[in-house]
């Protein structure tokens, strides 16, 4: 009995430091959660998703000084099973960023682009007042000056464009921002100057009808 | 945010620390205590192998939890997202290198055998980090605000420049090459504002730059017109002319008319005294002093009042005809067409008049007034009438105001 329970023991030592003595780094897993962090920040994460994209470079680091943990002790107790469910992890939510990141990327396109296209409008609108605008004595500088700012408006039109090609949608939309309120705000001019220019001709045509009837 | 995770972080103090070490020791190693009470029962043992298996034991006692990095690393992550690479790159640089040497002997502790390690030299060094880096975000806080307080500074004084050009690009009629320069500047002020409100403070310096730039064409194209309303000697000539008109009219004792074109404003004087002063137009390039035909500047100089056209007469309402060009105006077209200023097929103008339609009209280098002002002028005034017009007789005129404001604007910078 007693033999049989002493090579019950020393089996079990021979095993179990066998076992542990096989504990080898989590290559592939540190590999592959590397390569989807890094996956998710090429497509932006660390521009459009900030903080997730530090959470999950956090995570990784995390899990990689527990692989330097594991690799620091003597062969014998070397564990990486933790260290593989941190990788694991770190792959899951890197995967999760890449995918949210290419969402909300879109998202960001979007309003840059229908900023764009609200711009072109504005302008648009503005340069079919103008071309409305009484011309004449009294409104020929005004009208040469508002020329003047919508051809600039129009010039800016295409660094618009460039920007979301370039996919700096926040350039795009801030372009477009401006370009819209200056837009707007000729619109507004020019229908200040057609206003003041129908209540001179009303008035001047009052006067007439006066000066007709004495 | 910080504060609330620093909780977290001073939660692993050396005592808690301690206090692990003791009570969570023994717990959950029930297996390895019967494994040994089993060998100790049935195989007495020697010595190597009870320190062997007290060795064991300790070793896998529970381990007291690593010092907490988390503080020191959003620290870090404020510190990456205020731009610390910027402001303080040497200083940032140490303190990254200082938390990953804390990273690094974490580690290394939690290599160690339990009963070997110790963390408490690490906690302290955590601590004087968390300090730094601390001290580190208020540095870049106040960098940051300091940056953010220039940009608006030179935001403010942009938008003034931008207000300054537009109101003389209008009132000279600039035309629209500056027009469309200055609203290109505008918007890229507009963009900045953008940029400085979501903190881009990087892009908003570039947007600055390129509407800086901007401005600065449309300046170039203001610029020129308003130094002759801001230059001495052409202002004390042309007050020479004024006075001496006047005082050719009170000996002769006929009417005078002085149109100053920077005031807007045209005078009758008689016996030296002024009798009427009414508001004109003046020609679209008006501030100009004519040059050619079709240049739409309004003339500078000494004329005469050569033939007046009564109602009917004239397509706007009355007219006095001016005897532009006189000798002067003819000898500096030939000077322009030599000099190559202008065209060599360009010819010299003429047909000057003072008429009705309106002072708010943009002629074509005419004089204007409202009809009923005509009429008193017209009234007064005689074939022969001294007609002298100037750009302005004191540096006190609003282009010249102009040319000061922008000049005050530039040094501002």
């Amino acid at each position: 009995m007693n033999k049989t329970i002493k090579i019950f023991a020393g089996s079990f030592l021979v095993v179990f430091f066998f076992i542990a003595g096989c504990a080898k780094p989590p290559t592939e897993d540190i590999d592959a959660a590397k390569s989807s962090v890094e996956a998710a920040k090429l497509a932006g994460a660390e521009k459009y998703l900030m903080d997730n994209a530090k959470k999950v470079n956090g995570e990784l680091s995390a899990a990689m000084d527990e692989v330097k943990v594991q690799d620091g002790k003597f062969p014998l107790f070397r564990k990486y099973d933790k260290a593989k469910e941190m990788l694991a992890s770190v792959k899951g939510n890197a995967e999760r960023l890449k995918a949210d990141t290419a969402v909300k990327k879109e998202e960001v396109k979007k309003n840059a682009v229908a900023a764009m296209d609200e711009a072109k409008g504005a302008v648009g609108s503005a340069k079919a007042m103008l071309e409305k605008a009484p011309q004449g004595k009294e409104t020929k500088a005004d009208i040469e000056a508002m020329t003047g700012d919508i051809k600039g408006l129009e010039d800016s039109l295409p660094d618009v464009q460039k920007a979301i090609d370039g996919e700096n949608y926040d350039d795009a939309a801030g372009k477009s921002k401006s370009i819209k309120e200056k837009a707007d705000a000729v619109s507004s001019q020019v229908q200040q100057a057609i206003e003041k220019i129908e209540a001179a001709k009303k008035a001047k045509a009052e006067k007439g009808k006066k000066k007709g009837k004495k | 945010m910080i504060k609330e995770k620093g909780r977290a972080g001073r939660n692993d103090s050396p005592q808690r620390h301690k206090e692990h070490k003791v009570f969570n020791c023994f717990k959950g190693k029930g297996f390895f205590v019967t494994f040994v009470s089993l060998w100790l029962k049935y195989s007495p043992p020697s010595c190597f192998s009870l320190i062997f298996f007290c060795f064991i034991f300790f070793s896998a006692c529970s381990q007291p939890p690593p010092p907490a990095t988390k503080l020191i690393e959003n620290i870090d992550f404020e510190l990456h997202k205020g731009d610390a690479e910027k402001y303080i790159p040497i200083e940032y640089n140490n303190f990254r290198k200082e938390l990953r040497t804390i990273r690094d002997r974490i580690i290394q502790e939690e290599s160690k055998f339990s009963p070997f390690r110790d963390y408490e030299p690490i906690l302290k060094n955590i601590g004087d980090i968390e300090k730094e880096g601390m001290g580190l975000i208020k540095i870049i806080q106040k960098k940051s605000a300091e940056k953010k307080e220039k940009i608006a500074e030179n935001l403010k004084n942009l938008e003034d420049k931008a207000r300054i050009i537009d109101e003389l690009t209008l009132k000279i009629h600039a035309g629209s090459y500056a027009r469309k320069k200055l609203t290109l500047g505008s918007l890229a002020i507009k963009e900045a504002k953008i940029s400085l409100e979501n903190n881009r403070y990087d892009s908003a310096g570039e947007k600055i730059e390129t509407a800086s730039a901007y401005l600065s064409d449309a300046e170039k194209s203001v610029i020129p017109l308003l130094k002759r309303y801001s230059h001495n000697d052409l202002i004390e000539r042309w007050k020479k002319s004024v006075r001496d008109t006047i005082e050719e009219a009170k000996k002769r004792k006929t009417a005078a008319i002085i149109v100053n074109k920077a005031e807007r404003i045209l005078k009758l004087y008689k016996d030296g005294k002024s009798l009427m002063s009414f508001n004109i137009g003046i020609g679209k390039n008006g501030y100009r002093d004519k040059l050619f035909s079709g240049d739409r500047a309004t003339p500078e100089g000494r004329y005469r009042v050569i033939k007046k056209s009564g109602a009917g007469e004239s397509k706007y309402h009355k007219a006095l005809l001016l005897d532009y060009p006189n000798h002067e105006d003819r000898r500096e077209f030939l000077k322009a067409k030599k000099t190559g200023l202008i065209s060599k097929n360009a010819k010299i103008g003429g047909l000057i008049e003072i008429h009705g339609g309106g002072k708010d009209s943009t002629t074509y280098g005419c004089i204007s007034l409202e009809n009923h002002e005509m009429d008193a002028l017209f009234e007064r005034a005689a074939v022969g009438t001294a007609v002298t017009i100037v750009g302005a007789t004191s540096l006190e005129n609003e282009l010249s105001h102009g040319l000061v404001e922008l000049k005050k604007n530039h040094d501002r910078k």
